[in-house]
């Protein structure tokens, strides 16, 4: 092929930022818009449309509330609250106890519970008179199941917690006959993790598990196919809400009013409260995959008015995330990987959930219906958004 | 009013999968080679498979040829130009020896790779771009959208400035360009799958150029 040199790599836009977040290429499926605004933020306005504050919002709160109120009248709860511990799930918590409502705390144990998580769970449950249901992982099944995602060389190798937690939620909704799923999620204060960044589907785990996993049949795993979710969905008419979109959610006040009603703790990061996560976010993904998680959080808080973009900037430029070796040491060893096994793990080859079996074709051939199931406010519209679009 | 968008047809393949594509994004596109028609365009898209050199003289037998230079260069009318139809825009084609329409400083070449047994020429299949300036055409597209390329001929530019993004196979070359109203992909958009779909609508949808 004839030199063209064009290859000086300043000249190709291989890095671009977002103008109005600081979500850059890292993020593999990222575009921008004639403005040069992101994917994200794009997404972000579509639900900020949804769910606009103000006096409006409050009605729908209301409403909602209600719904919830006379879902289960005979029974001792309304809805499931799914903790973990962090600053999220405990306010969710707080809130639904402020409004009035019956919720049973649901925990999923994954092993890897830091204490100040347990302690700010049992102190959030005792304090308002909370009743709590743990669901404790087999620990050689999970781990099989983390190890299998660590090899599988994606992004994804904090799924099988949150597909478990997911699972776990709709179980509980089922056998106790409850309706409703609020959980702590907020784009406003969280974002949405890109798709290239996070993907999960029940496929997806079982083709990773099958690929990379030692034990073969997974039997205490809280598995979740495609049929039992549309049976929890239309049959049984279990919904999960949101409520945190419901809310004004401000990070920085919702620190304090946790720590003086529940005596909470923070532990030093989003999402932080659980050892695997930490060692996954601050070591993992940014040494393997360039990936800081930090970037969405930031980016929603920005979008959300809660900080300026240049504090943003400079808090991501000015360091890297900080990781603690104590804590990789201790994940590593905790997974019984040696040391060779790890160095493979991080110097293979990455790979991303296209290189697997998903259900992400079907989703994509169910758009519509999956549209409307939004619309209905069955599922959260943001699945629509992210996977289906 | 809508645009009036007019697929020119000079002989050389591809206006029916090109207009299909277009109408899956909700517009209409017509495939005509009537001057007047291609006079009256807001959008024009210059498709085609096929020689250079046939490329070229079907367009001056058609008289097509003056009437694109007349709209394009004095009018401004946006037009995309896509595989062959992005190389006719070049100044000289060394497939058939032969000046193109010459809005671009550019000349086509047999494209060449290191490794023949392994990189196989033509091109043919998916690929990404690199990009490399700011352009509507790129709007919504990522990094790692993929489009489909089958071609034996590539476009060298002198001017490094009119390259929307450049493509590795086995080495790089020009995968699609812009400058101002003109725009050109060596890819098929058409075949492109929801990628070339969102860069078709780029192109149609937005005013540009």
């Amino acid at each position: 092929m004839v030199k063209l040199n064009i290859l000086n790599h300043d000249k190709i836009m291989k890095n671009r930022l977002c103008s109005r977040c600081i979500l850059d290429t890292t993020v593999k499926d990222i575009w921008f818009d004639h403005l040069g605004e992101c994917k994200y933020c794009k997404i972000h306005d579509e639900l900020e449309q949804s769910f606009p504050l103000g006096p409006d919002l409050d009605n729908k709160l209301d409403k909602i509330i209600n719904k919830i109120k006379n879902s289960n009248k005979r029974k001792k709860y309304d809805c499931i609250v799914g903790v973990s511990g962090g600053r999220d799930s405990t306010f969710t918590l707080l809130t639904a106890k402020d409004l009035g409502l019956n919720p049973l705390a649901v925990h999923f144990d994954n092993g890897w519970n830091s204490d100040i998580s347990v302690s700010n769970i049992k102190n959030a449950c005792q304090k308002l008179d909370v009743d709590l249901y743990t669901i404790v992982a087999d620990w050689e099944e999970f781990k099989d199941l983390q190890v299998s995602f660590l090899k599988s060389s994606t992004p994804d190798a904090d799924i099988p917690t949150d597909y478990a937690i997911y699972s776990v939620l709709y179980n509980v909704a089922n056998k106790k006959g409850i309706k409703y799923i609020l959980n702590g999620h907020s784009f406003r204060t969280e974002g949405t993790s890109p798709i290239s960044w996070t993907y999960m589907d029940p496929l997806y785990v079982k083709d990773v598990h099958k690929k990379f996993g030692r034990i073969k049949k997974n039997k205490s795993f809280p598995h979740m196919t495609f049929l039992k979710l549309q049976y929890y969905l239309w049959i049984k008419g279990i919904r999960e809400l949101r409520l945190m979109e419901y809310i004004d959610y401000n990070k920085n006040k919702v620190d304090v009013i946790l720590k003086e009603k529940l005596d909470w703790k923070y532990y030093g990061g989003h999402h932080h409260e659980n050892h695997y996560t930490k060692f996954f976010q601050s070591y993992y993904l940014p040494k393997k995959f360039n990936i800081d998680k930090r970037k969405t959080e930031l980016s929603a808080l920005i979008r959300s008015n809660q900080i300026k973009r240049e504090d943003a900037l400079n808090e991501i430029n000015s360091s890297p995330y900080k990781f603690d070796q104590k804590t990789v040491d201790y994940a590593i060893n905790k997974l019984d990987i040696s040391k060779n096994e790890w160095e493979k793990i991080m110097s293979s080859p990455i790979k991303s959930h296209n290189d697997y079996k998903t259900l992400l074709p079907m989703i994509k051939m169910l758009k519509f219906p999956i549209k409307f199931a939004c619309k209905m406010n069955i599922i959260p519209k943001i699945l629509y958004l992210k996977y289906a679009r | 009013m809508l645009d009036k968008i007019i697929i020119i047809d000079y002989g050389m393949g591809n206006l029916r999968s090109v207009q299909k594509k277009i109408s899956k994004i909700g517009l209409f596109a017509e495939i005509s080679d009537n001057l007047k028609e291609i006079k009256s365009a807001d959008k024009l898209i210059l498709p085609g498979v096929g020689h250079f050199r046939m490329g070229v003289k079907n367009l001056k037998e058609k008289k097509i040829w003056d009437i694109m230079n007349e709209k394009v260069l004095n009018d401004g009318t946006p037009i995309l130009g896509i595989c062959l139809g992005m190389q006719l825009m070049a100044k000289y084609s060394f497939e058939g020896d032969i000046e193109g329409l010459g809005w671009i400083d550019a000349d086509i070449l047999k494209l060449k790779t290191k490794d023949e047994l392994k990189y196989k020429v033509p091109h043919m299949g998916w690929n990404t771009l690199i990009f490399k300036k700011e352009s509507p055409l790129i709007q919504h597209l990522s990094n790692d959208s993929m489009f489909y390329f089958t071609h034996s001929f590539h476009m060298k530019c002198n001017n490094l400035d009119d390259i929307l993004s450049i493509t590795d196979y086995d080495g790089e070359f020009v995968s699609a360009i812009h400058q101002n109203n003109i725009f050109g992909t060596q890819f098929h958009p058409e075949k492109s799958h929801d990628w070339g779909e969102i860069l078709l609508e780029n192109f149609l949808k937005t005013k540009i150029g």
